[in-house]
């Protein structure tokens, strides 16, 4: 790659996909034990596995772009989103996390697809095998959750802390560093092209259950309310937490 | 000592099993290429998933057995991330599985 | 239903009971005792085991145990399923039931807090499933569990292969080897428990004249040390047994029950107890009773008021 700046926002990117990815596949897991219907705890345990395991596809790739950060088990700081610094409290939490965090990462997967990184390409391909997967589990999941008669409440609950989080988590419109990875051919689209299609995906099953979304249909488009821009860390990409961990940015260099 | 080609590492990877299946690498259609280069062997392999908990063991089991072959000097394991189908399986591998009522 | 001769005449002429249609209201009675006993073992030993891949080694070795995991809660539902046929109400059993009136065996009570003690788990209490399904698969007359039992089987037998493997890694490290023999110091007895009381002491049960099992406790216990000895001698690991070359037999060298220190982990071999002061600390359930079965329980208690 000609590009050291669009090599770095790669390495960047892809540490807090995989950091993403493995945090999520961890909280998951825990809750094989405690999901509310016993057939749905085994499902978890499989879709835990194969987040876990879309993340050690990463690791390897992102040494041999020349970070050294290594993998999320071999450190304390992860690059990931406030979402996921703790377990998930509540079976709704994680519902919550399986659709509108997992939905976040698997876009931004989809647009590398066709990157011009052949090893990354290949891959993000098989990571993207789960995807389907994890796609029908999650909306399976939301349903299964309406089912109860508080669960529609207490995903709201949730949702309402997660769902800004993640549209900021595309990033700004016309954020520069995108801008340089899709010029190098490396992933395809922008923050608010990645918004828009992340609302496609995740908007309709939840306004099935009567969610209220930070977003309402326009015609073709979803006309999306203020974000939190104030707390958001474009470095981490993530949004402050609430109390504030000590602070360290992503590197931008592996140099 | 006798010379290392790749039909004698393939043999030798004949008896590395999934450990959750009877199945062989080879028989899984897991084995995606063998180099030899000397007393070096590197063995391309993917796996059936990515969210398979196994791909370390399997790793280990195949350099295993690659290194214990009379000759080898070296023995790497390169997962190639290359897509896997049930078409990938040999013919004997297709029938364990099936007995299994896995496929 | 049918009467209990019929029901007798079935069984001897060696063919399956495949509903309650085949059988009698005891023979029901004694197959959900059976049956419950089954389903709550293989669900506690999830949180059990998740508890203990906290200290998994690296990411790889954690989502083994979570493919481990996944399994026991597929063991667990199979037994559960089988109950909800039989007219149970399956899910007030898993969700609604005290901790205290779970039927699992005592070991599971005392966690688990190493990886050295998760793998001598896989190597004891897989075995200890291993064996006891292997019998009732061989033996029972209930022909939807001995058809359910084939996978459940191959599942375990991974589950105590697993262990086997680390138990190597582990003795074959002077350091590491400390901690295996000391998991195996207080776990090697709570395995011997997990078969029950000697024969002479069981009271009948309905277990073995139903066909729902073939072997008796005692023989079951040998069956387990048969192969649970012979790996650990190999392995450089003492443990409180050895076979009788006269008679082709285990025997057990330290007193049998013993008095255990539940929160030490620990057997006071100077002192011997009763089987009715074991049955006492079986009836009391262990210190991680409670927190096991408040995990598998809590996302339903999160949306169905109690
Ligand atoms: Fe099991
Ligand atoms: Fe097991």
């Amino acid at each position: 790659m000609s590009d050291g700046g669009a090599q770095r926002g790669l390495v960047n990117l892809l540490v807090v996909l995989a950091d993403n990815k493995w945090s999520l596949g961890r909280h998951l897991s825990e809750w094989a034990v405690g999901a509310p219907v016993l057939e749905t705890g085994v499902a978890t345990a499989a879709i835990a596995q194969g987040h876990m395991g879309q993340a050690r596809v990463l690791y390897p790739l992102l040494e041999e772009l020349g970070s050294t950060l290594g993998s999320a088990d071999e450190r304390t700081r992860r690059y990931q989103v406030a979402a996921l610094d703790h377990p998930f409290p509540t079976w709704a939490h994680v519902v919550a996390a399986l659709l509108a965090v997992d939905g976040a990462l698997n876009s931004l997967l989809l647009s590398l697809r066709g990157s011009s990184h052949e090893q990354l390409a290949r891959r993000v391909g098989r990571m993207l095998e789960e995807e389907r997967f994890q796609r029908d589990f999650a909306e399976g999941r939301v349903h299964e959750l309406s089912a109860f008669p508080p669960g529609t409440a207490q995903l709201q609950a949730a949702l309402d802390a997660v769902l800004p989080e993640m549209l900021c988590w595309f990033g700004p419109a016309g954020e520069e560093g995108v801008a340089a990875l899709a010029a190098a051919g490396l992933l395809d689209g922008d923050g608010d092209r990645w918004r828009q299609r992340y609302l496609d995906r995740v908007g309709p099953v939840l306004l099935e259950i009567g969610v209220d979304l930070p977003a309402r249909r326009a015609g073709s488009t979803w006309e999306i309310d203020d974000l939190p821009w104030d707390r958001w860390n474009p470095l981490q990409r993530r949004l402050a937490s609430p109390s504030p961990a000590p602070g360290a940015a992503l590197p931008t260099s592996s140099a | 000592m006798s010379a290392v080609t790749a039909d004698r590492v393939r043999a030798a990877l004949a008896d590395v099993c999934d450990p959750e299946l009877p199945v062989s690498v080879v028989d899984l259609g897991l084995i995606r290429g063998i180099d030899v280069d000397g007393g070096a062997v590197t063995v391309r392999m993917t796996f059936t998933s990515i969210a398979c908990p196994c791909t370390e063991v399997l790793k280990e089991d195949v350099a295993a057995a690659v290194g214990a072959l009379d000759g080898v000097t070296a023995a790497l394991v390169e997962e190639v991330f290359e897509p896997w189908s049930r078409a990938d399986l040999t013919d004997e591998g297709r029938l364990i599985l099936r007995a299994l009522a896995v496929v | 239903m049918t009467t209990e001769g019929e029901l007798l005449e079935r069984l001897g002429a060696g063919k399956l009971v495949e509903g309650p249609q085949h059988a009698t209201e005891a023979y029901v009675r004694a197959l959900t005792r059976t049956l419950i006993v089954s389903g709550d073992t293989e669900l506690i030993s999830a949180p059990a085991y998740l508890r203990a891949a906290q200290h998994a080694p690296s990411t790889g070795a954690y989502m083994t145990v979570v493919s481990m995991i996944q399994d026991e809660i597929g063991h667990a539902h199979i037994a559960y399923r089988m109950l909800r046929d039989l007219g149970v109400d399956a899910d007030a059993l898993v969700y609604e039931r005290e901790a205290s009136d779970w039927r699992y065996p005592y070991a599971f009570d005392v966690p688990l807090d190493s990886w050295a003690e998760l793998v001598v788990a896989n190597g004891f209490y897989d075995r200890a499933g291993y064996c006891l399904l292997g019998d009732v698969h061989e033996h029972t007359s209930y022909g939807p569990w001995k058809r359910a039992l084939v996978k459940v089987e191959y599942e375990e037998n991974f589950h105590l292969r697993h262990g086997e493997r680390w138990m190597g890694i582990y003795a074959a490290d002077p350091d590491r080897k400390r901690d295996l023999q000391a998991a195996v110091d207080w776990m090697f007895p709570l395995t011997l428990e997990w078969f029950g009381l000697p024969d002479h002491l069981k009271r009948h049960s309905g277990q073995l004249s139903y066909g729902l099992k073939g072997r008796s406790n005692d023989e079951l216990r040998q069956r387990w040390m048969s192969t649970a000895v012979p790996l650990c001698e190999k392995l450089g690991l003492d443990v409180p047994a050895h076979r009788d070359e006269a008679t082709g037999t285990y025997v057990i060298d330290c007193p049998f029950p013993m008095a255990f220190d539940e929160e030490a982990k620990r057997w006071d071999t100077s002192r011997a107890v009763s089987w009715d002061d074991v049955m006492v600390r079986w009836k009391a359930r262990g210190p991680a009773n409670e927190e096991f079965v408040a995990k598998v329980q809590r996302g339903y208690k999160q949306l169905v008021a109690a």
